[in-house]
């Protein structure tokens, strides 16, 4: 736009008004320029005012004409004749505003004016807030900064505190691979002091020899490759809990007395930009750990070897009664491989469903040991080739907080020892038999001589005609044979193994038949049998031969006692009781007042082929009764004294 | 003079074939039928010859032929042990001479002048008997 060069005549307040607006509110902006001032009088305040400001004045108007660049005359004189003569007078170029069009005007600047005014006030307003605001955060910007600074100082501070007071052994080295921090646990463990560490790059020192780089040296350098290596001698593993963190177990024979077992852990560590800055290296002494695992480890082994290599077969169940051990011996005496069973099988499903309901009820019944155990159960059991064996089974169920979890079971294969018994029973028969044979031989060797004896004295009798020489020596021979009919007899019941043939008799019956056998031959000897019986006994369940040989023996003995070599004094009597002590024993007592027995002999009645008898003794007497009666699941007692006689009792159930 | 021979044997019928045979061949007999019965028909009797069973009651032939060889007159009696013990029983007469009353320190164990087992042959019991005899007469 084109700047307005204009000129004022008429210098009144209105244009010193003006003039201050211009001037006061730098309308700068404005395309006007107020370049003269013209009244007649040279006091106008108008003209004043131009005055200072440098502004051309003048008391004629028609000096304003001569201007240069003048563009628009403005009248504010208001006198009519001023603005005829100017319109008249003034140059064709120069536009005329007089003072009624000069109001609008001023009007119109003015309005324009204030709302310049206005929008530069809002301006500087906007301006000031902004400036204020600005000022403000920036002030909060430096105090966050500062307090950043401060907490990150105590950051470090806290960590460089945990690091040196942590009693986990730890040190730090930095990216040039010294060492930044080495703390008190870690100058314990190694006897390497901070002082002395920190700076240098010993860091190996403590642990290794010779100088070798440590595994924080490699996370430093990303030697991934010796990693790899190193992986190989310590077996490295990647930390669970922290990335980029490895660790691993291993043994430093330098450290501690005997060495001792570390596990280590070693994690980069980084700045903001994720670069690696250095290395934060944490030990922990897992020797006792370690010591205590192997020493698990070495029980179980043990304890896997004594259940492996136990001479009995060991058995173990789970809660679902599936087995879970099974010893080589078990599989030798079962004939199941343990890899067949374990896991797989439970005893219903290798033994037979009668072996297997026995076992069940035996665990839980009270019959082998206590409820829950099985103590010592002899029993047949099937092989897996169906092979009868007899085993010894000892078991126990077992519990965890009243609940049943399993069971453990020893078996003990029992065909060695049932074989070994075989065998010793078989030489203690023959032991037996050739005691048997001595005792034989001695009592035969008598017969014999009785035998022989008889033939000559009855040769030498018909010899020499005498007839009752002839009679003795017949009677003499009668004896013998009937000697050899006893001792046949007595040998036959000692020896074989048999079975009581039971029926029901009337002891007191059975008692009398013996004192009617036994009569005539105590009669002769001048002993008197005496019997107190006990009437109606209830009939027992007996072997009748057996017992009535057992009755025979003992009061023969009896009378024998009376009769032995004369030298008895005044009667010989034998009494022969009967009765029932408890309603369901029969006792027989055989008492008699004869010669008794002395110690020694006490001791050895029931030895065979032990006699005091000398040629009438077999010695096979007592131990027959014995064992007829102990057949009869009874007992033979005796009370004997030297000179006043003996009594033995038999009891039978 | 017929010698006079003691039999001491608890079986009568072993006494009645030895005396029988002794008589026919023509010594005198003399019977007991135990040890103690023995020792006092040898105190009343003193007999030439003592046939001597081993196993008997009341005093065993051991018993009362360690006696004899203990007494001052009567271990002069020779004396013939009758006995069932031989080597089928498996034991040594030996071993069972040295044992029992023969054990005292320092003493030899006695030796009877002979020994016939049982089942006794006569004539062998006849032979040893006069041999015993002779040997006697010969001292």
């Amino acid at each position: 736009m084109e700047t307005l060069n204009m000129a004022i005549v008429g210098g009144g307040t209105g244009c010193a008004a003006f003039m201050d607006k211009l001037s006061v509110e730098d309308l700068g902006r404005l395309p006007l320029n107020l370049v003269g001032v013209a009244d007649i009088n040279p006091e106008a305040p108008g003209l004043k005012r131009a005055r200072e400001l440098s502004i051309f004045t003048t008391n004629d108007y028609r000096d304003l004409f001569t201007l240069k660049d003048l563009t628009l005359i403005l009248e504010l004189t208001g006198d009519p004749e001023i603005t005829s003569a100017i319109q008249k007078e003034k140059p064709p170029n120069i536009k005329y505003m007089d003072h009624s069009i000069a109001g609008l005007f001023w009007d119109l600047v003015y309005l324009v004016i204030d709302r310049e005014i206005q929008f530069r006030k809002k301006q500087e307003e906007a301006q000031r807030v902004y400036s204020e605001k600005m000022e403000k955060e920036v002030e909060e910007r430096t105090r966050e900064l500062e307090e950043a600074k401060k907490e990150a100082i105590l950051q470090k501070e806290i960590a460089e505190g945990i690091i040196y007071g942590s009693p986990t052994p730890m040190f730090v080295i930095d990216k040039n691979h010294r060492v930044a921090y080495w703390n008190k646990a870690c100058a314990n463990l190694t006897g390497y002091s901070s002082e002395e560490m920190v700076g240098t790059d010993w860091q190996w020192k403590p642990w290794y020899k010779r100088q070798i780089p440590l595994l924080a040296d490699l996370i430093i350098d990303g030697d991934y490759e010796r990693m790899k290596k190193l992986d190989e001698r310590i077996q490295l593993r990647r930390s669970s809990i922290v990335g980029d963190a490895y660790e691993s177990e291993h043994f430093f024979p330098q450290i501690g007395k005997n060495g001792t077992h570390i596990y280590l852990s070693a994690a980069p560590i980084k700045d903001e930009k994720r670069k690696i800055q250095g290395a934060i290296v944490s030990y922990m002494d897992i020797t006792d750990r370690v010591m205590m695992m192997q020493e698990i480890k070495k029980r179980e082994a043990f304890e896997q070897n004594l259940i492996h290599n136990c001479i009995d077969g060991v058995i173990a169940t789970d809660a679902e009664g599936k087995f879970v051990i099974f010893n080589q011996s078990a599989s030798d005496i079962l004939g199941y491989p343990p890899e067949e069973v374990i896991g797989k099988r439970s005893y219903k499903e290798i033994f037979s469903r009668e072996t297997a309901r026995l076992l069940s009820n035996t665990f839980y019944g009270d019959r082998y040991g206590p409820e829950g155990k099985i103590v010592n159960m002899e029993l047949e059991v099937a092989s897996k080739f169906d092979e009868p064996i007899p085993v010894r089974f000892a078991g126990t169920l077992l519990y965890e907080k009243g609940r049943e979890v399993g069971s453990v079971a020893f078996i003990q294969d029992l065909r060695e020892i049932h074989r070994l018994q075989k065998e010793k029973e078989q030489s203690a028969r023959m032991a037996a038999i050739g005691e048997t044979v001595a005792g034989v031989a001695h009592y035969i060797k008598n017969i014999l001589t009785g035998l022989k004896g008889g033939g000559y004295v009855i040769n030498s009798g018909i010899r020499k005609n005498n007839m009752p020489l002839v009679k003795d020596a017949w009677n003499m021979l009668e004896k013998s044979i009937e000697q050899i009919g006893h001792i046949v007899m007595d040998m036959l019941v000692y020896a074989k193994d048999r079975k009581p043939e039971y029926q029901y008799v009337d002891p007191n019956e059975l008692v009398m038949e013996v004192l009617d056998l036994m009569k005539e031959r105590a009669e002769l000897s001048g002993v008197k049998i005496v019997h107190e019986l006990t009437p109606d006994l209830k009939e027992v369940s007996i072997d009748r031969m057996a017992m009535h040989h057992c009755l025979l023996n003992l009061v023969s003995n009896a009378v024998d006692a009376c009769t032995l070599e004369g030298i008895m004094e005044g009667e010989g009597i034998v009494t022969v009781k009967t009765d029932n002590p408890e309603p369901w024993a029969l006792r027989i007592r055989v008492i008699d007042n004869g010669m008794g027995m002395d110690r020694d002999t006490q001791k050895k009645i029931f030895t065979g082929f032990f006699s005091t008898k000398g040629y009438k003794g077999t010695g096979l007497g007592l131990p027959v009764t014995q064992k007829i009666i102990k057949e009869h699941g009874g007992e033979l007692i005796f009370k004997s004294e030297p000179g006043k006689g003996s009594a033995f009792s038999l009891s039978l159930p | 003079m017929a010698a006079r021979i003691l039999i001491i044997e608890d079986d009568p019928h072993v006494v009645l074939f030895l005396s029988t045979l002794l008589q026919d061949h023509g010594f005198q007999t003399l019977s007991a039928s135990n040890g103690l019965e023995g020792w006092q028909m040898i105190d009343r009797e003193h007999p030439d010859l003592v046939l001597l069973d081993l196993m008997m009651p009341h005093k065993s032939g051991i018993s009362l032929f360690s006696d004899m060889k203990k007494h001052e007159e009567y271990k002069e009696i020779p004396v013939i042990m009758v006995t069932g013990i031989s080597g089928e029983t498996g034991i040594e007469l030996e071993s069972f001479l040295t044992r029992g009353e023969n054990k005292t320190p320092g003493t030899v164990p006695f030796r009877p002048d002979g020994y016939i087992e049982k089942p006794i042959d006569p004539e062998r019991l006849i032979a040893l008997i006069k041999e015993v005899l002779e040997s006697l007469w010969k001292r």
